[in-house]
């Protein structure tokens, strides 16, 4: 047990440092910043264009700020077995003593604090130049939504990942899995546009009950009335975790078994 | 200057990278597909020739996002590939190689354009119909040369640097706003528009918009004048590239840094 929180705190180190070690903090910072505000920008002159009363550029620019958590905790998450196979340092991560799930861990968790760092910034920008208004949101409530939607989120991204340890490349979901959340889950606009079958697909993802529940703190509710979201939040998140164990468990012993591991 | 022959061979070697493993373009065109969808949903409700507008902007997107991703992962990938030395010491000039393989990736572009024109037709029921043909086909073919063009030059940082991805995360979208693609540029604050006025893919995104909409001439310019100033802008980034092609490969070369990573 000592030894797995070892390695998922140590593995949050080297996910830190091997980051800054390829990009530099300040063009870190300004990919972070220029990603979340030109997405946001881009969506907001749509919808101002488009004029539809359904869903306003404040609308839009909220439900952008929230999912600009994806880049991080899905994105982040999912591409990061890829690239340790891409760049050759799978192998030497399984012949560790700790399972791979936990090196994943420390690596979500890394992606946890930065995607916090970015829906904090875009919710700035949303604010400051888009329109939105967060006065009347508790500040408390914002904040347990918040790290609930980032924890299913991650959850979410580490399910994807796992695959990405027996897949050729995890960039594909990856990239999927980053841009899908703008359609389906209720971030530009309400899932009711979408067409009946495709509906049921919002609720898969982690982020429809994020940007719903953001929505609700923003429009003045308070804990006890996102607690229903909170809780959905929280048991699709130990839920997504809970499989990533036994599919990282899983795709670890296929890739071993197959000598797929490094097969790129 | 550009050297054809090194560049039709570049092409053409993209294009085998291509067919060897196409899950590399996914990435790239899954942005601006998705970009274009949700344009689509939010213009529902506006229909007739604001819907053809979303789907013509998200061609554009469409080619920038295959462009940005090639232009900055070709060298990336020589650089994580041990290739980079390599092809820096043929005879032929780098500048030459990215452009090729930016022409390719561009060209992949019109996938996601097609792709943007069939969800438009059949998923939204659009009516794609094309005013003039064969303006469409030539502003189509301009803005693609016009954006490989504007990708080199982003291309030619990434020999003096090894984060080209998050350069490429960069720039990918300020040009799909600064372009207005899917929206009139006169929705951008005054203070951007001179910087979409210097993207050659906004005077392209006119000029098929023209060619396309009936009665379409936001800017006052004509088929001609917005095809016109594609070309000028596309032969002003020419020249920028290849002049920063020649200076950073120069001091790549000098600063011993080329593959560094």
């Amino acid at each position: 047990m000592l030894e797995d929180i070892t390695g998922v705190k140590a593995s949050a180190l080297v996910a830190m440092r091997s980051q800054f070690a390829v990009v530099g903090p300040v063009l870190w910072l300004v990919q972070i910043l220029s990603t979340a505000l030109f997405q946001m920008w881009f969506f907001v002159l749509v919808s101002d264009f488009a004029g539809d009363p359904g869903a306003t550029p404040a609308y839009v620019a909220l439900g952008n700020a929230v999912s600009a958590l994806t880049y991080s905790a899905v994105y982040g998450v999912t591409m990061s077995a890829g690239a340790e196979k891409h760049i050759g340092t799978m192998a030497t991560i399984m012949g560790t003593p700790t399972r791979m799930f936990y090196v994943f861990l420390g690596k979500g968790a890394y992606q946890s604090i930065i995607g916090m760092f970015t829906v904090t910034v875009s919710l700035g920008f949303a604010s400051l130049f888009f329109g939105v208004d967060l006065s009347g949101a508790n500040l408390v409530a914002l904040a347990a939504v918040l790290l609930a939607t980032c924890f299913a989120m991650v959850g979410f991204g580490m399910v994807i990942g796992s695959v990405g340890v027996y897949l050729r490349s995890s960039m594909i979901l990856g990239s999927i899995v980053l841009y899908l959340g703008l359609l389906l889950c209720g971030v530009n606009f309400p899932i009711s546009y979408l067409p009946w079958w495709l509906q049921p697909a919002s609720y898969v993802f982690p982020l429809t009950f994020g940007v719903q529940a953001v929505r609700d703190v923003a429009a003045g509710a308070g804990l006890a009335e996102v607690a229903p979201l909170l809780a959905i939040m929280l048991s699709i998140g130990a839920a997504f975790f809970l499989m990533a164990y036994a599919l990282f468990n899983y795709f670890e012993r296929l890739a071993l078994k197959r000598g797929s591991l490094d097969m790129f | 200057m550009i050297d054809l022959r090194a560049m039709k061979a570049s092409f053409k070697q993209q294009s085998i990278h291509f067919f060897v493993d196409p899950q590399w373009v996914i990435p790239s065109i899954i942005a601006p597909f998705i970009f274009t969808t949700v344009t689509l949903f939010l213009f529902r409700h506006a229909g007739g020739d604001l819907l053809l507008y979303a789907v013509l902007g998200g061609g554009v997107l469409g080619m920038w996002g295959n462009t940005i991703h090639s232009s900055s992962w070709s060298i990336g990938y020589d650089r994580m590939n041990g290739t980079l030395e390599a092809i820096m010491v043929t005879p032929a000039p780098l500048s030459s190689v990215v452009f090729g393989r930016c022409l390719w990736n561009s060209f992949l572009g019109l996938l996601n354009a097609l792709a943007v024109f069939i969800v438009a037709e059949f998923a939204f029921g659009i009516d794609v119909t094309v005013q003039d043909p064969l303006g469409f086909v030539v502003a189509m073919m301009a803005t693609l040369l016009s954006l490989s063009v504007l990708g080199m030059v982003f291309g030619a940082f990434y020999v003096v640097t090894r984060a080209s991805s998050a350069f490429f995360q960069i720039l990918e979208f300020p040009i799909y706003v600064l372009s207005g693609a899917v929206f009139p540029l006169m929705n951008l604050p005054d203070w951007s528009r001179p910087f979409s006025y210097v993207i050659p893919a906004t005077w392209g995104a006119e000029a098929l918009k023209i060619s396309t909409v009936a009665g379409h001439d936001s800017m006052g310019l004509g088929y001609y004048g917005a095809l016109g100033l594609t070309g000028l802008t596309t032969v002003a980034f020419l020249l920028i590239s290849l002049w920063l092609f020649t200076y950073l490969e120069g001091r790549a070369k000098v600063n011993g840094t080329l593959v560094r990573y």
